[in-house]
C-alpha cells in the first residue's frame, strides 16, 4: 500500500545504513555476550548468594535490616574467615552476596530472580519477605534448578506452588496464631470472660485468621462478636466498638493493617470501651507501626513474633547471640530492632553451611546438603528432616499442604509478646508466653487492661 | 528497487532475531523477551493514544487476564499451553468487545478513569476469588518445564504482529477514521464516520495483543498475583515505553522498550534508589526530549520519515 508513496533516495540510503547499524549492534551484542556466558573458569573465583529484595516500595520495612546484613557476614566470613573451604577445588573461595532491588513488585522479582540466575550465574537464592516475593522468586528457581531458601513468609501460600524440588523454607504456619493466642486467653482462667469481639482485613490474611479464630473459639467455648471483614482505610468503626461494648467483651482480636487498628484503638477509647485483653495479628509486629497508634495508647497490647533478642539462640557463622545481633544493628543504624532481623541471619547461615557440606559449587549437590540441613542458627534450630511435634501435627492435619510437603520446610514457632513503655525506645516488647518454646524464657508477666 | 531492497534488509533483521536465541546466553533471551513483549503492548497502546484519541489506563486488566486465563485453563482444564494462550487472547478481545458498551461512551480523561476503576474492580474480584488462588496468588507450574528458547519466539513474533498491525491499522480505511476521531471526534461524527465501532475495533484489537502479552508473560514468569497482574504499573510501563521513545510512531517504542528493560537491570543495583533513579532520567528525557527520543533523532538526521514510522 505504500508503494503509491514517493521515498527520497536520501531517505533510504539512510534507512538502509540504520538497518544495517542495528544488525551489526544486535549480531555484536550477541556474539559478545554469549563469548563472555559461555567463558567460565575452572575454580570459581566466588560463592555467590542471589538476593532480590524490595529495598522499596510497600515492603520496604521488611528489607530494612538486608543490605547491612549482608555485608556483615560477607566481611566476617571473607576478611576473618578467609571464605569458605570447598572440598573440590581443594581451597578456601570467598562468598559474594548479590542484592537487588525488586522494588516490592512480584513481577519484576521474577524478572530480577531470573537475571541472577542466567547472568550472575549464582550458586543458591535467597527469597524472603512475605508471599509477593518468595512465590515468584522459588518459581523462578524451580524452573532453572537453582537451590533456594525460603524464609519470613507464609507457609501455607508458598506451599501452593509445591511440590518443591529446589527450594526449602523456614517460614511461618497460619494456624498457630489462632491457638497461641487462644491458649494465651485460657491461661487467664476467670479473669476474663469468654466473650471475644473480633474484627479482621477484608483480604486474604484477615479471610485466613477470621476462618482460624471461627474453629477455636468454637471448639473452646468462647463467644464470638464479629463484626466481619472490613474494607481497607474506613474511618468509623463506632458501631461495631458499641455492639462490643454492649455485649461486655473482655477479649478483642483480629487481623488488620496497622494504620486501621491505630485508628480502631483510638476510637476504642474515646467511645469507652475497654477490653481486658487486645490481641491482634498483623497490625503489632513493628515497634513504628505500635508508635503510630500515638499517646500512652500502646501501653498493654498484645501481638506475637517469632524472634527477639531474647531468644537464646546463636549465629553459626560469627557467634553473637540474638542481643548481640540487635546492638550491632542498632549501633549501625540509630533504629530499634524488628522481628526480621534473625531470619534475615538465618538465611545466610542456612546457604553458607549448605555450600560448606556439598563442598562444590554443583547444584544438585548443593540442593542434596540443603535438605539434610541440620543447624542451630540465630532464628533457631533448622533441620527439614524434623518431624512435626504431636501439637503441630494436631494443628495442621486439616491442611493437606503443610502435611504432604513437610521435608520442605521448618516452622518458626511464634510467643506471645506484649507492648510496654521502653527504656531505649518509646515502645518495647516483652515476651509474655513462650508457648511452644519453653527454652525462650518470658521476660514479664502479661498484664491486663483493666 | 529501492523498495525491494529495503524488504530485504527487513528480512535479513528477521532471520538474525529468530535465530538468535541459539547462540545467545541466557540472560540476554530473558531481556529480549521483555523487550519484545513491552515493546508489543506499547506500540498498540502508543497507537491508540496518539491517534485514535484512545487513553487507557486499564490494559492491566488485559495482562491480567491473559496470564490468569493460561494459566487455570492449562492447569486446571488440562488444555495444552498453546490453545490456552490462543483462547485467553480471544477471551481478553471479548472482554474488550463488552468493556467497550459502557467505556467508549466516556471521552478523554473520563474514559482514562474509567478503564482504570474497571481494572480496580477486577483486581478486587480476583483477590478474592478462591479458585484463582485469591490473595495468595497462582503459580503456574507447568511452565517450569518451557525453556526461554522456546518462549522467546511468541515474544518475537507478538511483537512483529504488533508492528505491522500499527502498520496496516494506520494506513487502512479504519485508521483514517480513527485518526479523524483523534483530531477531532465532534467533525470525524459528523462526517460520517461511525466513532463508535472505529474506536471499538481498535481497543479491541489493542487489547487482543495486550492480552497475548499478558499469557507469555505468564508462561515466562510462572507467578500471578492480583495486585501485580492487574497492577496499573503494567499500563504506566507501556506509556513509559512509548513516550520516551516518541509516542505514536512505530520506531520510538523499539527504543523505549530497550531503554526500559536496560533500566529495570541497571537501577536494581542501586540497592533503595533504583526507583528514585528511574523517576529522574524519565524526566530528564521527558524535559529534554518532549516528542520521545526518535523523534529528536529522526529530525536531527532529516530522516523526514512519513507517519507512523
Amino acid at each position: 500500500m505504500d508503494m503509491k508513496m514517493p521515498i527520497s533516495a536520501a531517505a533510504i540510503t539512510k534507512m538502509h545504513a540504520i538497518i544495517m547499524a542495528v544488525v551489526i549492534i544486535i549480531a555484536a551484542v550477541g556474539a559478545s555476550a554469549s563469548y563472555y556466558l559461555t567463558l567460565r573458569p575452572g575454580a570459581p573465583e566466588y560463592i555467590k548468594i542471589g538476593w532480590p529484595a524490595p529495598l522499596t516500595g510497600t515492603l520496604a520495612g521488611f528489607a530494612e535490616t538486608t543490605p547491612w546484613m549482608a555485608q556483615q557476614v560477607e566481611d566476617y566470613v571473607n576478611n576473618k574467615l578467609g571464605g569458605i573451604y570447598l572440598s573440590e577445588y581443594g581451597k578456601k573461595i570467598p562468598i559474594k552476596i548479590i542484592i537487588r532491588d525488586t522494588k516490592s513488585d512480584p513481577d519484576l522479582a521474577a524478572t530480577i530472580a531470573a537475571e541472577l540466575i542466567t547472568k550472575d550465574n549464582v550458586d543458591i537464592m535467597l527469597a524472603l519477605y512475605s508471599p509477593a516475593m518468595t512465590n515468584p522468586i522459588s518459581a523462578q528457581c524451580e524452573k532453572y534448578g537453582v537451590p533456594c531458601i525460603v524464609s519470613q513468609t507464609i507457609l501455607l501460600s508458598w506451599l501452593m506452588g509445591a511440590p518443591y524440588e529446589w527450594s526449602y523454607a523456614i517460614g511461618l504456619a497460619e494456624p498457630d496464631f489462632a491457638i497461641l493466642f487462644f491458649d494465651l486467653f485460657d491461661s487467664m482462667g476467670d479473669k476474663v470472660n469468654k466473650k471475644v469481639a473480633m474484627i479482621n482485613a477484608d483480604d486474604p490474611d484477615g479471610r485466613g485468621f477470621s476462618e482460624s479464630i471461627k474453629i477455636v473459639a468454637k471448639a473452646r467455648g468462647y463467644t464470638l462478636i464479629d463484626a466481619g471483614l472490613v474494607p481497607y482505610g474506613a474511618a468509623d468503626y463506632s458501631s461495631y466498638i458499641y455492639n462490643w461494648k454492649s455485649s461486655g467483651a473482655d477479649i478483642l482480636t483480629g487481623n488488620m493493617l496497622f494504620v486501621d487498628f491505630a485508628t480502631l484503638w483510638r476510637q476504642c477509647n474515646e467511645l469507652g470501651y475497654k477490653p481486658k485483653i487486645v490481641a491482634m495479628s498483623r497490625a503489632l509486629l513493628f515497634p513504628s507501626w505500635v508508635e503510630a497508634i500515638g499517646g500512652e495508647l500502646p501501653n498493654g497490647l498484645i501481638g506475637y513474633t517469632w524472634w527477639s533478642p531474647f531468644h537464646p539462640y546463636k549465629s553459626s557463622i560469627t557467634g553473637q547471640t540474638a542481643s548481640q545481633l540487635v546492638e550491632a544493628w542498632e549501633a549501625h543504624s540509630g533504629k530499634q530492632w524488628t522481628p526480621v532481623l534473625g531470619l534475615t541471619h538465618a538465611v545466610l547461615e542456612v546457604a553458607i553451611d549448605a555450600v560448606k557440606r556439598a563442598g562444590s559449587l554443583d547444584k544438585t549437590k548443593i540442593r542434596d546438603a540443603l535438605a539434610e540441613t541440620n543447624l542451630n542458627t540465630i532464628a533457631g534450630p533448622v533441620n527439614f528432616k524434623a518431624p512435626l511435634t504431636p501439637q503441630q501435627q494436631a494443628r495442621y492435619r486439616p491442611f493437606e499442604n503443610l502435611m504432604k510437603y513437610k521435608d520442605h520446610y521448618v516452622v518458626v514457632s511464634p510467643v506471645a509478646i506484649q507492648w510496654v513503655k521502653g527504656s531505649k525506645w518509646p515502645w518495647e516488647m516483652q515476651v509474655i508466653y513462650n508457648w511452644e518454646s519453653p527454652e525462650i524464657p518470658e521476660t514479664a508477666k502479661m498484664f491486663l487492661l483493666s | 528497487m529501492e523498495l525491494k531492497s529495503r524488504y530485504i534488509y527487513i528480512v535479513i533483521l528477521l532471520a538474525v532475531l529468530t535465530s538468535l536465541p541459539l547462540w545467545v546466553g541466557g540472560f540476554l533471551r530473558d531481556a529480549l523477551i521483555l523487550f519484545f513483549l513491552y515493546l508489543a503492548a506499547a506500540e498498540v497502546w502508543g497507537f491508540m493514544a496518539k491517534h485514535a484519541g484512545i487513553v487507557s489506563l486499564g490494559q492491566q486488566i488485559f495482562i491480567g487476564v491473559g496470564g490468569y486465563t493460561t494459566a487455570v485453563l492449562s492447569m486446571y482444564f488440562g488444555i495444552p499451553m498453546y490453545a490456552s494462550v490462543i483462547i485467553s487472547g480471544l477471551l481478553g478481545a471479548g472482554l474488550a468487545g463488552l468493556l467497550s458498551f459502557p467505556l467508549l461512551r466516556l471521552r478523554g480523561v473520563y474514559f482514562a478513569i474509567g478503564t482504570f476503576l474497571a481494572a480496580e474492580v477486577i483486581r478486587l474480584a480476583f483477590s478474592g476469588w478462591e479458585f484463582v488462588g485469591a490473595g495468595k496468588g497462582l503459580i503456574f507450574r507447568d511452565a517450569y518445564g518451557i525453556p526461554t528458547t522456546i518462549i522467546y519466539y511468541p515474544a518475537l513474533a507478538l511483537a512483529v504482529i504488533s508492528i505491522f498491525l500499527v502498520y496496516l491499522l494506520y494506513h487502512s480505511k479504519l485508521g483514517f477514521g480513527l485518526r479523524s476521531i483523534g483530531a477531532d471526534e465532534d467533525v470525524a461524527c459528523g462526517l460520517g464516520v461511525n466513532t463508535f465501532v472505529c474506536k471499538a475495533t481498535c481497543f479491541i484489537l489493542a487489547s487482543l495483543i495486550t492480552t497475548l502479552v499478558g499469557a507469555v508473560n505468564v508462561i515466562h514468569h510462572t507467578y500471578l498475583h492480583p495486585t501485580s497482574a492487574f497492577s496499573i504499573s503494567w499500563t504506566v510501563n507501556f506509556l513509559f515505553v512509548a513516550v520516551i521513545g516518541g509516542v505514536g510512531t512505530i520506531v520510538g517504542p523499539i527504543i523505549g522498550s530497550a531503554l526500559f528493560v536496560a533500566f529495570g537491570y541497571l537501577f536494581a543495583q542501586y540497592l533503595g534508589l533504583s526507583l528514585l533513579l528511574e523517576g529522574l532520567i524519565v524526566l530528564a528525557i521527558l524535559i529534554a526530549l518532549p516528542q520521545g527520543v526518535w523523534s529528536a533523532i529522526s529530525r536531527k538526521l532529516k530522516l523526514n520519515l512519513k507517519p507512523p514510522l
